[in-house]
């Protein structure tokens, strides 16, 4: 039978969308309107994520500074796909300029737009002459030329093109770069706590929640910082801060995140060579060590010693197992095996095993070989959500928490999962 | 013509596409499934939506999860891969709707033929049903249309039912709906009526085939329930009467006896009464609380929710409820308003963008009878405001119970949400004091 997970993907592309990227580059970029060249529906989905953001924001107990920027669609309907959309289109932006007097229109399109041709760089062109105004559009339409990141990044590049001039740096200073729920959310408050804590100023974060007549300021910081991970946007970013480093001079940690405890002592010791405050990082390190510590007496002894299994579902390129292993070696937890799903074509199924292999030598199952082993298990570490309701399953999310702060709020997660008494199982989340 | 009224900020309306519109009315249907030829970010969308209501949505909703590259080779080969998978995992649904969404309904695939040569031991259903053909509300009805159609037997094979009636336009996956269509089912048989089918709403594909069986079509959402009704008509002769929804004692009253005056009923008095009994219940019990909180009163209540559920609930929060100085409703799709007489402004979504865009930004001290869409617009703003959650999106409120908006249960259970936020807002008024 095996191991039945909630969600079958099987899919390596097309899995996400264009247009959510573009909408999430600018969405509290003040003086900025969005025009999803798209059915109504399409925008929906973008506003669902924003309502998502804004109670996941309230659940972490942080209140969003300010409200995310009109987003208008342009509402193609069946006849567009006969007769095009470029005239809704331009009635729409008509309408933008008109009800919000932005400073600059940024236009995502649809893959119902790519399919029936609309030349949206054309009328972006056009109405920045009309309107005598930058209207930045992009070249992925819906999932069909790219996912979720091309659209973002893509966006991203146009506002570095349009907005930025090199200018004077003022030291011990940086700029955050990513999404990651924003300012408010948990990586960029963590992140700004730690980098404070070394004397370093945070000037803003880039793309999306610095105002437009504010981003020409980005250029003065002294470094950036990636809110990232080692997963898919990891390239991504790499372009990013090259672009940033050779045509600003902002200076940049390749490849280093505070994602586990591992990783988060050696960011804050670079960031500290990067920034000249080596001195300060070794402080904060020996203080994070401590808080560290502290919790983790009070974890260990429920902790240690219990039968845990790993579960894992996503390719390499999503998810980096060392963090996770990290945590179960701190707290002591005794790791029984490691399962690895059915969501696998056989060449990445090996490359997870070589990954994991490198870290451990804790058996390797398949879901079929596995199951049984769930069933001992006081505890199940899961990349995908499994359907045998009896399991006490905490989910891995794609984005996990970081820094000193985020591992010990795991680390409770896994302590609290462990404590309780219930008798039945279930799904916690992270 | 393109109104630029239609152009608003997206950001103070949710609704979802066609393609869970459809989903949901065939995921209605016990032990059906539903296989998406769309993007899989599509699919999520749409599936979040559906495990709202039913939590194993994830079992019987799929996607043939198709690369770029099909829109221009076409979707066959992960259509047939997907549908192979389906087969040996040896479910074995009691219909299949295959659905494509927007982008992929514009190549050309030849979707029933890719399906019917998989020679499928169960049956199906096949239909392009993406953004393009609309909201939820439009893909709802689509495939209503398209089972009917296609399984529902001709008025000479079916036995007619005395009293019987087809609610339509109902779901399970409208907030609160399950618990809804039961109190709904509950008061028409205690009534005498005869519940033939609920297309959508927990019938048997073998209970939609006897869709001509029924007396009367009583169209509960209208959005989603009229133009099953008009189709019905003009196939089976059944004539319909767009009800509404009966929130509240009268409305209830109301509602039962328009059903009656159409199609008369054995025992309407039976459930009057129980409407009278429990009217002078919470009456009773109400004048408890009014002696210690005073009377329910809002400065202004907003009201924003699907068409048919904002103008029947506008009705009776200020005919029975609650006293106000300003009733607005907002209604997510357009009906008729043969329902509300007591707001002091109806809008639409849509075509009062503008003006709806300029409430949720301005509006101070309001109840808010909405969604978590509206509610995150005034919480992000600061705005002064209570709410109480009766659409979807619903992130400030946990609903575990079955227990209805409509009809008598209804009646207390609404009442008691209400008095619960008045008395709250009056002493959050003093805290902040």
């Amino acid at each position: 039978m095996g191991i039945k997970t909630k969600r079958f993907i099987n899919s390596r592309k097309s899995c996400s969308c264009s247009m959510p990227g573009v909408w999430r580059a600018v969405a509290y970029t003040d003086g900025v309107v969005v025009i999803l060249h798209s059915p109504r529906a399409c925008a929906h989905i973008a506003r669902t994520m924003d309502i998502n953001t804004h109670y996941r924001s309230l659940g972490e107990g942080r209140q969003e500074e300010r409200a995310s920027v009109p987003l208008l669609s342009s509402q193609l309907e069946e006849k567009h796909s006969i007769f095009g959309g470029v005239e809704r289109l331009k009635q729409c932006i008509a309408f933008a300029v008109e009800k919000y007097q932005p400073k600059c229109l940024v236009l995502g399109n649809s893959c119902v737009a790519g399919v029936i041709g609309d030349d949206v760089e054309a009328v972006a062109k056009e109405a920045e002459e009309e309107y005598n105004l930058p209207v930045l559009t992009v070249d992925s339409y819906g999932f069909l030329d790219g996912e979720y990141y091309e659209g973002y990044f893509e966006i991203t590049y146009k506002l570095i093109e349009r907005f930025l001039q090199p200018q004077e740096h003022i030291p011990k200073t940086v700029v955050l770069l990513g999404d990651s729920g924003g300012p408010w959310g948990h990586y960029a408050t963590e992140a700004t706590r730690l980098l404070n804590a070394m004397g370093i100023n945070v000037i803003g974060q880039f793309p999306g929640y610095m105002k437009l007549e504010d981003l020409p300021k980005l250029t003065s910081a002294e470094a950036m910082v990636v809110l990232g991970g080692r997963g898919q946007t990891h390239a991504d970013f790499d372009k990013l801060t090259k672009i940033l480093e050779e045509r600003f001079g902002l200076k940049s940690l390749p490849g280093i995140y505070p994602v586990g405890w591992q990783q988060t002592e050696r960011w804050l010791l670079e960031i500290g060579k990067l920034l000249n405050c080596e001195t300060q990082a070794c402080e904060v390190l020996v203080q994070e060590r401590l808080a560290l510590r502290q919790s983790l007496q009070q974890f260990l002894p429920v902790t240690r010693n219990k039968k845990t299994v790993l579960c894992i579902g996503r390719w390499l390129m999503y998810f980096h197992p060392d963090a996770v292993l990290g945590t179960i070696k701190n707290l002591e937890l005794d790791l029984t095996g490691i399962i690895l799903l059915d969501a696998y074509e056989e060449e990445y199924r090996q490359e997870m095993e070589q990954a994991l292999k490198l870290h451990t030598d804790v058996p390797i199952y398949t879901n079929f070989d596995g199951e049984a082993l769930l069933h001992e298990a006081e505890l199940v570490l899961t990349t995908h959500e499994l359907q045998d309701k009896n399991i006490k399953q905490i989910f891995l999310p794609m984005l996990p928490k970081v820094g000193t702060k985020g591992e010990i709020e795991f680390m409770r997660v896994i302590y609290r999962t462990l404590c309780s008494r219930h008798s039945g199982g279930g799904m916690i989340y992270v | 013509m393109y109104s630029n009224n239609q152009c608003g900020n997206i950001c103070h309306r949710v609704d979802t596409c066609a393609l869970s519109g459809a989903a949901t009315f065939v995921a209605g249907i016990p032990g059906a499934e539903v296989l998406v030829n769309g993007p899989l970010w599509c699919y999520f969308y749409a599936l979040r939506n559906l495990e709202h209501a039913k939590y194993d949505m994830g079992e019987r909703f799929h996607d043939c999860q198709p690369d770029n590259n099909a829109i221009v080779y076409g979707t066959e080969k992960f259509l047939t891969a997907t549908l192979q998978r389906l087969l040996d995992s040896g479910r074995k649904p009691s219909l299949l709707l295959v659905e494509s969404s927007c982008s992929l309904s514009l190549i050309g695939d030849d979707l029933a033929g890719i399906v019917r040569k998989m020679d499928l031991p169960y049956p199906f259903v096949t239909m392009d049903c993406g953004g393009l053909v609309g909201g939820f509300a439009e893909g709802y009805t689509k495939a209503a249309l398209a089972v009917i159609d296609k399984f529902a037997k001709e008025q000479e094979q079916v036995e007619p039912e005395q009293k019987g009636v087809n609610l339509l336009g109902l779901n399970d996956f409208y907030y609160n709906g399950v618990a809804d269509r039961k109190e709904l089912c509950c008061l028409l048989e205690k009534a005498g009526y005869k519940i033939n089918a609920v297309p959508g709403g927990g019938s048997s594909l073998e209970e939609l085939q006897q869709l001509g069986k029924a007396q009367l079509n009583i169209v509960c959402n209208e959005e989603l329930g009229l133009k099953i009704a008009q189709h019905l008509e003009k196939r089976f002769g059944t004539p319909y009467l767009v009800a509404g929804l009966p929130y509240g004692l009268q409305g209830t009253q109301k509602w039962l006896r328009k059903i009656n005056e159409v199609l008369p009923c054995s025992h309407l008095q039976v459930v009057l009464d129980e409407c009278e009994q429990q009217a002078e219940r919470l009456n009773a019990l109400g004048n408890d609380y009014r002696g210690l909180w005073g009377s329910i009163w809002f400065d202004k209540v907003v009201i924003a929710a699907n068409g048919t559920q904002a103008l029947c609930m506008g009705q009776a929060v200020r005919n029975e409820w609650a006293d106000m100085g300003e009733l607005i409703v907002i209604c997510q799709h357009d009906v008729q308003n043969t329902y509300c007489h007591m707001a002091d402004e109806v809008l639409l979504a849509g075509r009062d963008a503008i003006k709806i865009e300029g409430i949720l930004q301005n509006v101070e001290d309001v109840l808010l009878l909405g969604s978590s869409s509206e509610a995150s617009t005034l919480r992000r703003r600061g705005a002064r405001f209570t709410s109480c959650t009766i659409a979807y999106p619903a992130a400030e409120e946990v609903l575990l119970t079955e227990t209805p908006f409509v009809g008598i249960r209804g009646a207390a259970h609404m009442l008691q949400k209400l008095w619960n936020v008045y008395i709250r807002s009056v002493l959050d008024k003093q805290v902040s004091k």
